[in-house]
């Protein structure tokens, strides 16, 4: 379980751009994070990865807490960035061994996975090639299969959507309902409505520091309930 | 530990790579470093010798260079824009703070290293088997722990600019100060053990102490990291907003202000450099080093290729994205070619007469002409529209070839001209070349339709 408890985070000294924030993301879970563009779905993902530990409150998965065991949460963790982070004078396959490296997996482990992702997105003919030379698709592409290499327990993607062909997009929809069913919480970030689509247990609308929690029913009108919301705030 | 060598392993297979798909970037980056301050080293070298020539006392040559060298380190080193990006793929994967910044410095210590031995190759290459060359050793191990932990220190302080210059200035007196120590340690042990083996001994010693050194400064900069890393990001953000403010506002104005700035600051900077280069080759040819004329020459035109690409940069990055009108800044180059050539006229009048010196007419022929020459170059690529990538290669082609040219020339002139005739011939092609650079600076400012 992902528990997120008092959470607020803060750029500068009382401007906060996300107040009080709680919230329970069981195991087999898909959390999708809404909102216009500064909502603070980035920073949010951001704290949740460990790349700004500074926020009031905890968040804590599978009993360990993010901010007093960093390391041992981070081993659970998989991370999509909006923009690629990638090291771009390695080639693909070097990157992915990196990971796998820090992560320990096994050598014939690692090989069954890196092929396996390689086929399913397409990236056999670059793999091999410097990552300075990829397309931002391709990009995209190889650091979702980064995240998967280690099979994450926390799988966490900030718009993942963004720059993938559309074969690409129902590709890691598939994948991320299959994390699913396996028990993994997913938690995504985006900003558009029709990406989410039958692919969320909770959503969670942002804006203005702002926040509303919104379960999955078969009888919910998702787009009217996102614009009461925005025009609430 | 396992992670820190993941961490050296993949970055050196990043280097390895770049080097083996030839990435232009980081062979001009480390030109960039390397070349100009090799330029700046034999600068120095010859400004000392020319200040003990006019009877400027100069009791301690060694330390004073050691101590500008040191200065421009530090200046680089402190205003460097941080690059972090590396650093934040590992933010989100399992690996401790403290193996991260271990790694960052020993990346930042390499760089040091590796810098260095750019600097000082043609002094190593002289002195290897000096035993004077000890402190030397010394400085290239020790100099990167110091310069890490005041930088760390800065940081950790938070100064502003004007105290970073008080603490630098302070730094410098003790690093004279250190120099004294070393000559005093040199002199005893070269009193028991012959120069090599004190070469060698040296090495060994050095080795261990920057060991010791290293992790014992990654041991500071892990407290100091994890202290000020919210604060001194919170700072640079608002920073960033001033900024941003202040261009909206100004509207390019300011920027036309600073680009002139950058001109003149880049026109000092090639006025340094000539007269570094002017010496170097002085030094070498005379006594028939044919191996460093050859480097001279490889090093000159790599210089001149570089200038060429900071000039690209100029083009693509500042022209490009900004709210500037091409025209200006190009104009405004030229002006400030003109003014400061105006002063060097002046200076070099001064030198001639006072002192007879016949080589300042060369080097400022050399300046005159490359600057004519990059003049030249804007004024086809404008006169043309020349596309981006053909303007870059034809940028580059022309200037290590015209560099190449004038070493030639300077070389030739020097093994077959008498001093008297060098330097009438030297006040002739400054004539006639000032003519010309006055009739482009006419035209091109009476030509108000000049686009890029």
């Amino acid at each position: 379980m992902l528990e997120i408890n008092n959470y607020a985070y803060a750029y500068e000294k009382n401007k906060y751009i996300l107040e009080k924030l709680n919230l329970k993301v069981n195991n087999g879970e898909i959390l999708a994070l809404v909102g216009p563009n500064g909502a603070g779905k980035t920073t949010l993902i951001k704290s949740l990865v460990g790349i700004n530990l500074d926020f009031e409150g905890e968040v804590i998965f599978e009993q360990v807490n993010l901010k007093k065991d960093d390391i041992n949460y981070k081993k659970l963790l998989g991370y999509v960035a909006d923009e690629p982070m990638l090291i771009d004078y390695l080639t693909g396959r070097q990157y992915l061994n990196f990971i796998a490296d820090v992560f320990e997996i096994s050598m014939d482990d690692r090989k069954k996975k890196m092929e396996k992702y390689i086929n399913l997105f397409n990236l056999q003919d670059f793999i091999d090639s410097l990552i300075n030379t990829y397309s931002h698709g391709n990009k995209q592409k190889l650091v979702i299969v980064a995240a998967l290499i280690h099979s994450p327990k926390l799988l966490i993607l900030d718009e993942p959507f963004v720059g993938l062909d559309p074969q690409a997009i129902v590709i890691l929809k598939d994948i991320l309902k299959d994390l699913r069913k396996s028990g993994v919480i997913v938690v995504f970030s985006t900003h558009l409505l029709a990406m989410i689509e039958g692919l969320y247990d909770k959503v969670l609308f942002m804006n203005n520091k702002r926040v509303q929690l919104i379960e999955n029913n078969k009888a919910l009108n998702l787009e009217k309930k996102y614009m009461e919301f925005i025009e609430s705030v | 530990m396992f992670n820190y060598f993941l961490l050296c392993y993949y970055s050196l297979l990043s280097v390895y790579n770049r080097i083996v798909n030839y990435d232009k970037k980081l062979i001009f980056r480390l030109l960039i470093i390397g070349v100009p301050v090799l330029f700046f080293e034999q600068f120095l070298i010859g400004l000392f010798r020319f200040l003990e020539k006019v009877k400027f006392n100069v009791s301690n040559f060694e330390s004073y260079f050691w101590a500008i060298f040191l200065l421009i380190n530090i200046i680089i080193l402190v205003f460097k824009k941080k690059n972090n990006y590396q650093m934040q793929i590992t933010d989100t994967l399992p690996i401790t703070t403290s193996i991260k910044n271990s790694f960052q410095i020993t990346i930042s210590f390499l760089k040091i290293i590796v810098i260095e031995f750019l600097i000082f190759f043609p002094y190593l290459y002289v002195n290897w088997k000096n035993v004077n060359s000890l402190g030397l050793w010394i400085l290239l191990f020790t100099m990167p722990i110091i310069i890490i932990l005041f930088k760390r220190l800065v940081e950790y302080l938070n100064f502003k600019r004007l105290n970073v210059v008080v603490i630098v200035i302070t730094c410098l007196l003790i690093i004279l100060w250190y120099e004294d120590i070393l000559l005093e340690i040199k002199k005893y042990f070269s009193k028991i053990v012959s120069g090599e083996l004190l070469f060698i001994v040296s090495w060994v010693i050095l080795v261990v102490i920057s060991l010791i050194l290293l992790t014992l400064t990654i041991g500071y900069n892990y407290k100091f990291r994890v202290k000020t890393k919210q604060h001194v990001t919170k700072k640079k953000v608002i920073k960033w907003r001033k900024r941003n403010i202040v261009l909206a506002i100004n509207h390019g104005e300011i920027l036309k202000v600073r680009f002139y700035l950058f001109s003149y600051i880049d026109n000092l900077l090639y006025i340094f450099l000539y007269i570094g280069l002017l010496y170097w080759v002085n030094d070498f040819v005379k006594s028939k080093e044919l191996l460093m004329v050859v480097l001279g020459l490889i090093a000159a035109m790599s210089f001149i290729s570089v200038t060429g690409i900071i000039k690209d940069d100029d083009y693509n990055i500042y022209y490009r994205v900004l709210p500037i009108k091409v025209s200006n800044f190009v104009i405004g180059r030229i002006l400030l070619n003109g003014l400061l050539m105006s002063i060097l006229l002046v200076i070099t009048l001064i030198l001639l007469g006072l002192f007879s010196i016949w080589w300042i007419g060369i080097w400022f022929i050399i300046f005159v002409t490359m600057s004519l020459l990059s003049i030249l170059i804007d004024l086809i690529l404008i006169k043309f529209k020349i596309s981006k990538n053909v303007k870059l290669q034809i940028s580059r082609l022309l200037n290590v070839l015209g560099n190449l040219i004038m070493v030639m020339i300077f070389i030739y002139l020097y093994y077959n001209f008498n001093r008297e005739l060098y330097l009438v011939v030297s006040i002739i092609i400054f004539v006639i070349v000032s003519i010309i650079e006055y009739l482009i600076i006419k035209i091109v400012w009476e030509n108000k339709k000049v686009k890029l």
